[in-house]
């Protein structure tokens, strides 16, 4: 990887092998995570997309290998000190009934609060500004049940921002969300990829928004990576077909210049 | 910004926390009414004192008479308190458990508490004839915390303990014990039989300061440090990926709390027997009062647990003066209806 | 969303069907061959042969036949019939509240019984097992409208969360008032406490017959219901969207297991242990039918009581044991195995 021979990746796998009971989804994966970029994990249904990224937030631990958060191995840090460093959000996470947006949001803070400091001037201005990027102020005392579900996913959003952490995973941030709010949640993380630095992780199901949004895309299959790279240099139809099993044709957008997925059909001669 | 918190800071002392805005005045509130209460309960009893004997016995003046002095200071006002400080740890521990577990019908009775106590204290009132009343305390003490740490081993994991696992193994457990139990009641000799069954169902006839001095301890240690721990429960609140992304370390949390709810619980079933239900109902009803915090909720279901506890017994001793009703069920008697009204208004259940 | 689909899990999915209806069938075989086991045990042992033969071609004149038609048939059949009774209609409740801790205890039905049996002995004294099952019908169907009534008030309908808790809160409330009772009258405790363990002996054969009767209609409409409870047990929204009548549904799932529960416990008092324990058991290997998830609760019940019993009898042959109290004892260490097997 060209970028990151002159900076220390911010997370790195190391011959990974993450497996859910004693199956292994992924097995001996190597990958690093450049900082202050939008990185996007794209890839079929069950290719081992959101257990990478379980993996590499810690909440899955590997049966192999290892994940690295600044050149330390994330496995020997304590998780409240890797806490500072990635927020996560999982998803669909669950939430308590008559819990209000700001109560959420203020969540976040816990790992930088103690017992004594449960509520500083810092953890009230971080989240005050994690409510306002996500443009939620006015919706601070609603409760989360009376939210529509980008609201709700904006909350989630907030929650990780007041974390102030570096790095942010997400998975699948714009699931059950319109277009508009899909366009809305991704607009917000482009900003806080550009303007606050932010390294960003996410799982994306819709191929031209990844493209739209993420300076890297790693295409996995069957648990192994398949391609990463800059979405202009590696979408092409060969690599579509290739993870996906259907063919498809690539345009570029006459204004961004970047590849624009048309799907034609399934692949012809599927292996049955 | 408008706010629903109420924010403190001490920055000399580097302390600062947030309430919700509604916890103060409820909290208050409470208090108030259980101050009410044990007047009215130290007071007014099978026998009434007139308010200036019970006065001047409650602040023992030299004018009320040593008899009067004797049914305030030795009779009404242990059993009184009994009744306040059982109420309060019960609370606490389901509002703990219930946050741990996050399922409304978690009590005090899944980590098996109830079950191994009820069992200890009725196998050794049935079999044990000998044993003196003033036993019972250590006995149940003893069976629930044997209950709870069979439950806590055997689902416990080279991973973790699961709350799922944790419920079903208690069920399973609690059900042998009730059995063993129910077989004990079915075959025993008949009046013991029926002074088990005053202790299951829990009463605070006739306790006395030495009961306090025993609990007073348990809930001075752990009632705080559920406190302490309510950030952890909130974050728990979460479901288990999000709160071990924000950094919780969640084997440890859980069993910290499991621990508090059941010295808590445990201490409370040996004062007065079996009162699970207010584990199971103080919790749902401060939620109702001050929302789903656990900081605010912890000392609001304390008060409520206390109050209700506290007020059935002196209804128990009001309204039944000639037999001596176990206040374990006035306190279902009170508390479902109010609950159940509570639930049928509830635009979101 | 993703779902991550292990080879295991994929396996399991295309044989499923195969699979479930192999498992059915020998616990068919598991359920007889308890039967047959309890046919022969007792007092005067009957080989397994004669047992058949009485079954097949009865001889009235033989009183190995006679024993096994007229005494031990009528036990049998009903604790088979209890069982697989309260297994099902726990299972139900377990899928309308989406609760592993609920039970048709939550329905009421236990404590409505209960409640009817206690007063009408305080009132009459000793009641015959046939007048008890009587009452106690009658306790447990006013308590199971009690709480659908309660349930169903307030402007969401029927939800998982206001049934667990009214329902919970109604049998808290009707055990007190048990309690109560009992604590101030001795009498009555002495009369009734043996009903309270849960219990098969001394029924007569017509209120067995006619609680056979009420659980063969309960099995049915339960069983019949199987697929609407999966559907429900997705979500109210996704079930209203796939095109269910929900309250509808809820209605008559509660009335099946109000008619399963009812019965049984109006027969055998209050068995705690089988409505809990055994739909959560089956649901640790079957996660989603309901359909299957019945079904195999019906079987394990049936043969879990007919061991109870069996082992009852085995360990005091003339006293008679509570069978409620063998359940627990027999199936809570099964229980507790599979869930440390099965449960991560």
């Amino acid at each position: 990887m060209s970028q990151s021979s002159h900076q220390l990746p911010v997370l790195e796998a190391r011959s990974l092998t993450l497996a859910y009971q004693k199956f292994p989804i992924l097995k001996d994966l190597d990958l690093s995570i450049v900082g202050k970029r939008i990185t996007t994990l794209v890839g079929q249904n069950g290719c081992g997309k959101s257990t990478l990224l379980s993996g590499l937030s810690r909440l899955l631990s590997p049966q192999n290998g290892s994940v690295f958060l600044n050149g330390t191995s994330i496995h020997s840090l304590s998780t409240r000190t890797v806490a500072k460093q990635l927020g996560v959000l999982p998803q669909s996470p669950a939430y308590p009934e008559g819990i209000t947006v700001k109560s959420l949001v203020a969540l976040g803070r816990y790992p930088r609060q103690n017992w004594l400091q449960s509520w500083s001037q810092e953890d009230e201005e971080m989240v005050n500004q994690a409510l306002h990027t996500t443009r939620l102020h006015d919706l601070s005392d609603y409760q989360l049940d009376n939210l529509s579900g980008g609201q709700r996913q904006r909350a989630w959003i907030a929650m990780a921002l007041a974390q102030d952490t570096p790095t942010l995973l997400l998975d699948e941030p714009t699931t059950y969300l319109d277009i508009a709010h899909q366009i809305e949640i991704l607009d917000l993380l482009k900003e806080l990829n550009e303007e606050c630095e932010r390294t960003i992780v996410m799982v994306l199901h819709d191929l031209n928004l990844a493209c739209r949004y993420s300076n890297i895309i790693i295409a996995l299959k069957e648990g192994a990576i398949v391609a990463q790279g800059s979405p202009k240099d590696i979408i092409t139809p060969t690599l579509i077909e290739q993870i996906f099993d259907i063919s498809c044709s690539i345009l570029n957008d006459p204004e961004t210049g970047l590849p624009i997925c048309i799907p034609r059909g399934r692949k012809p001669n599927l292996d049955l | 910004m408008a706010s629903n918190w109420i924010e403190m800071r001490w920055h000399w002392l580097s302390v600062s926390l947030r309430v919700d805005r509604r916890a103060p005045t409820v909290v208050m509130c409470l208090l108030g009414l259980v101050a009410v209460v044990i007047v009215l309960s130290t007071v007014w009893g099978t026998d009434t004192l007139s308010l200036s004997d019970a006065t001047q016995a409650l602040f023992r003046l030299s004018s009320s008479n040593s008899a009067n002095q004797f049914v305030v200071w030795t009779l009404r006002m242990p059993r009184t308190l009994a009744a306040l400080l059982v109420g309060m740890g019960l609370g606490t521990a389901g509002t703990v458990l219930q946050g741990l577990t996050r399922n409304p019908l978690a009590a005090p009775g899944i980590i098996g508490i109830n079950a191994g106590a009820s069992l200890a204290v009725v196998l050794s009132i049935v079999l044990l004839p000998t044993l003196p009343v003033g036993g019972l305390p250590l006995v149940a003490f003893v069976g629930s915390l044997l209950m709870a740490a069979a439950i806590y081993m055997l689902a416990w994991d080279r991973l973790h303990t699961s709350p799922v696992r944790l419920i079903l193994i208690g069920i399973g457990l609690s059900l042998v014990a009730a059995a063993l139990t129910s077989l004990l009641l079915a075959f025993g000799g008949i009046n013991r039989v029926s002074l088990a069954l005053v202790w299951l169902v829990g009463s605070v006839y006739g306790r006395n300061w030495g009961h306090i001095v025993a609990l007073l301890p348990w809930l001075g240690v752990f009632i705080p440090l559920a406190l302490v721990f309510a950030q952890d429960l909130n974050v728990l609140s979460l479901g288990e990926p999000a709160a071990r992304g924000l950094g919780l370390r969640i084997q440890r949390s859980r069993t910290v709390l499991l621990l508090i709810a059941a010295a808590l619980s445990g201490a409370s079933v040996a004062t007065a027997g079996t009162i699970g239900f207010v584990g199971l109902i103080a919790p749902h009803l401060a939620r109702r009062l001050v929302g789903p915090a656990h900081f605010e909720l912890i000392p609001t279901a304390a008060l409520l647990g206390g109050l209700l506890v506290l007020t059935a017994d002196w209804l128990s001793r009001v309204l039944f003066p000639s037999v001596e009703m176990p206040c374990g069920i006035l306190t279902v008697g009170l508390g479902v209806p109010y609950f159940l009204y509570l639930l049928v208004r509830s635009p979101t259940a | 969303m993703t779902r991550r689909v292990s080879p295991q899990r994929a396996v399991a999915r295309f044989d499923s069907g195969y699979l479930h209806i192999a498992g059915f069938g020998i616990g068919v075989c598991v359920v007889f061959v308890c039967a047959i086991a309890s046919l022969s045990w007792g007092a005067a042992s009957i080989s397994p042969a004669t047992t058949i033969d009485a079954l097949l071609h009865f001889d009235p004149t033989l009183r190995e036949h006679l024993i096994i038609r007229t005494v031990r048939l009528p036990r049998v059949l009903l604790g088979a019939a209890v069982g697989a009774a309260l297994a099902v209609a726990g299972g139900i409740m377990q899928g309308l509240t989406r609760n592993p801790l609920a039970s048709p205890g939550i329905l009421g039905v236990n404590a409505g019984a209960s409640l009817a049996v206690v007063l009408t002995t305080l009132w009459v004294g000793g009641l015959s097992p046939s007048i008890a099952a009587g009452v106690a019908s009658l306790g447990a169907g006013i308590s199971a409208i009690a709480v659908y009534t309660i349930a169903s008030l307030g402007n969401r309908g029927i939800t998982p969360i206001k049934l667990t808790l009214a329902g919970a809160m109604v049998a808290a409330l009707l055990s007190a008032a048990v309690s109560g009772m009992l604590v101030v009258n001795q009498r009555t405790l002495d009369d009734i406490r043996f009903w309270l363990a849960g219990s098969l002996v001394g029924q007569d054969l017509q209120t067995i017959v006619q609680s056979l009767v009420g659980i063969g209609v309960g099995l049915t409409f339960a069983l019949a219901l199987g697929k609407a409870i999966t559907v429900l047990s997705l979500g109210d929204d996704l079930a209203r969207s796939l095109g269910q009548a929900t309250g509808r549904v809820k209605g008559m799932a509660l009335l099946a297991a109000a008619l399963l529960a009812g019965s049984a416990v109006s027969v055998a008092g209050p068995i705690g242990f089988v409505g809990l324990v055994v739909p959560n058991a089956v649901r640790l290997f079957i996660k989603v039918d309901y359909r299957w998830i019945l079904a195999y609760s019906a079987l394990f019940g049936a043969s879990l009581l007919l061991l109870a019993d069996m082992a009852a009898r085995m360990l005091v042959p003339s006293g008679e044991l509570p069978v409620g109290t063998i359940v627990a004892l027999l199936g809570a260490p099964f229980f507790i195995y599979l869930v440390r097997w099965k449960v991560q």
